[in-house]
């Protein structure tokens, strides 16, 4: 695990309030696993806490990290107004990642990202690709407010359906719409076995989680967040609540043992 | 320069004055950062005799150099602590502290019981823990219940007992005297402070519980304070934490009247921060000729 400073290659801004940031980190960049995340650390004193980032893509050949954040309070504004050559505090790659096993043997892999939620996905995607998934197999619903802001990247992995709140892009409405029409239209076969991958707002995630709780060949996997404390396992700051196969609820750092946890276990509302 | 960092604490050798703020630190997280054994002590996180689920989320907010956390003591219990963590902190070279949690009287000596008679080195008794509704800073907030929790659980245990201090008190120098007289064998200060933020965009607090612990650099000046002042009114000796983040901050609470001194906050943000604060302390001490740490300790008048 990297706790360093290390030298941002470029930033660039994709939209209002998102930004792209390129970091040569070398032994993130080699060790990280799609669904992990970086913590960045503020130079000021009075900023303690880190900013969990998600991992958005990895050139390990060349050492670079990219991540793609939104500018939500003081500390991503400074983030964002750092410059390539400037120098900031990582440490990562932090959780766990996607559990990518049931890919490999699913009939149809569905991928659906909502704003802030994509960017992980998109090293996702090119991991199941490597892995074997073809693109005929892979199916990516990606959901923005307005003006997409990415969706290209993913198009050389699966089929890309892109949708909108307000119809600037794709089909109009939200990701889990798209999916829905797509799922009751276009799936061949229902009782195949699919896997579902899926990062967004909890809204998006519960709606995900309301449609297909009963279907038992779907796998359900969601990438959480939540207010973290350390980011790495100690401070018990970010706990997800999980429902047991017993009923029981257990609760797992979001952190440490997720971010991403069986979407059918997660329990949104106490 | 030849230094000697080694004290004593009630009775027990450790290899120098940094420990680690209960609730801060987990073993197995930290281990992944540096050799715990370079710590004098390790202070492990609340432990209550059942597992206790804590608060909901958020749990964790931002404060101007600081934090608020409002966890409850999230805890896997006494057994799962003893079966999994202890061995986990026996593999390094430091002695264990362990923080001892409860909601009643019974419930303290029933998880000290456990505990004192597995392999850890000293017990810390929370009194001070201001996120759960029943216990915990309800005992360390009065003086009378403060004694009569302290005395019970002396009689079940067979280790040092240190006994946590809250800082959100009138004066903390009657609640550590009550413990003095309860039967503490040391003290330790200061817990959070009670704090609050709100979102005013959203309109309501940033904690699910409203209410959380204050944490951090920023706190600092109350726990130097309230070391002193519990070092002038007690003998007891003292573990003192609240927002170090530098080997001079271990040596302003070892002059303030402190024994021990634990990181805290930082343990979040900076895992590896004892390394330094280590390093910074043999500098200090190099710097201003103090050859043994102990001849700094409370000499302040």
């Amino acid at each position: 695990m990297l706790n360093d400073r290390v030298t941002i290659v470029s930033q660039e801004r994709l939209a209002p309030g998102i930004e792209k940031i390129t970091l040569l980190a070398p032994e993130i960049a080699r060790a990280a696993a799609p669904g992990q995340f970086v913590n960045l650390y503020s130079d000021e004193k009075d900023k303690l806490l880190p900013r969990p980032i998600s991992i958005c893509e990895v050139d390990p050949e060349r050492g670079l990290l990219i991540l793609i954040y939104a500018v939500v309070g003081k500390g991503t504004a400074e983030m964002a107004a750092k410059q390539a050559g400037d120098t900031m505090r990582v440490l990562g790659p932090l959780g766990k990642g996607f559990p990518l096993e049931e890919a490999e043997r699913a009939e149809e892999v569905l991928v659906v990202g909502g704003g802030l939620g994509m960017p992980p996905l998109l090293y996702l995607c090119r991991r199941l690709s490597e892995l074997g998934v073809c693109r005929d197999k892979l199916k990516i619903f990606l959901g923005f407010r307005s003006e997409a802001w990415m969706g290209e990247e993913f198009a050389p992995y699966g089929t890309v359906f892109m949708a909108s709140d307000d119809g600037a892009t794709g089909f109009k409405g939200n990701a889990v719409q798209c999916l829905q029409l797509h799922v009751q239209q276009k799936s061949q076969n229902q009782s195949a076995a699919r896997v579902l991958y899926t990062c967004g707002p909890l809204p998006m995630m519960e709606a995900i989680q309301t449609a297909f709780m009963d279907d038992p060949n779907m796998s359900l996997w969601f990438s959480l967040e939540e207010r973290m404390g350390c980011g790495f396992g100690a401070c018990a700051g970010c706990p997800a609540q999980l429902r047991m196969p017993d009923g029981s609820i257990k609760r797992e750092g979001v952190c440490k043992l997720g971010p991403v946890f069986s979407g059918k276990a997660v329990v949104f509302h106490e | 320069m030849n230094k000697k960092l080694q004290v004593e604490l009630c009775g027990i050798p450790m290899k120098n004055p940094l420990t680690t703020a209960s609730g801060t630190f987990n073993p197995q997280a930290h281990s992944q950062f540096y050799d715990l054994g370079i710590l004098g002590a390790v202070t492990v996180k609340g432990v209550a005799d059942q597992p206790w689920p804590g608060n909901p989320t958020p749990r964790i907010a931002e404060t101007y150099g600081g934090m608020l956390n409002s966890v409850g003591l999230q805890n896997p219990g006494a057994d799962s602590f003893i079966a999994e963590d202890i061995p986990f902190v026996r593999q390094y070279d430091t002695k264990l502290i362990v923080n001892l949690a409860g909601h009643s009287i019974e419930e303290y000596c029933r998880v000290a019981e456990k505990i004192t008679q597995a392999d850890v080195d000293l017990l810390e008794l929370n009194i001070s823990c201001p996120n759960i509704k029943e216990g915990g800073v309800a005992f360390g907030t009065n003086p009378a219940m403060a004694e009569a929790v302290v005395r019970e659980v002396k009689k079940v245990v067979t280790k040092p007992l240190i006994v946590k201090l809250s800082p959100n008190v009138t004066d903390i120098t009657e609640i550590a005297k009550a413990a003095e007289a309860g039967g503490a064998d040391a003290l330790s200060l200061i817990n959070t402070l009670f704090g609050m933020r709100i979102d005013v965009y959203k309109r309501r607090p940033v904690l699910a519980q409203k209410m959380g612990g204050f944490s951090g650099p920023a706190v600092k000046p109350v726990a130097v304070r309230m070391v002193y002042q519990v070092h002038k009114a007690t003998s007891l000796p003292i573990v003192a934490m609240g927002g170090v983040s530098s080997g001079e901050d271990v040596a302003e609470f070892i002059m303030a009247g402190a024994t021990m001194v634990a990181t805290g906050t930082l343990n979040l943000v900076e895992p590896d921060c004892p390394v330094r604060i280590l390093a910074e302390l043999e500098a200090f001490m190099d710097q201003t000729g103090v050859s043994d740490i102990q001849e700094i300790r409370g000499i302040i008048d």
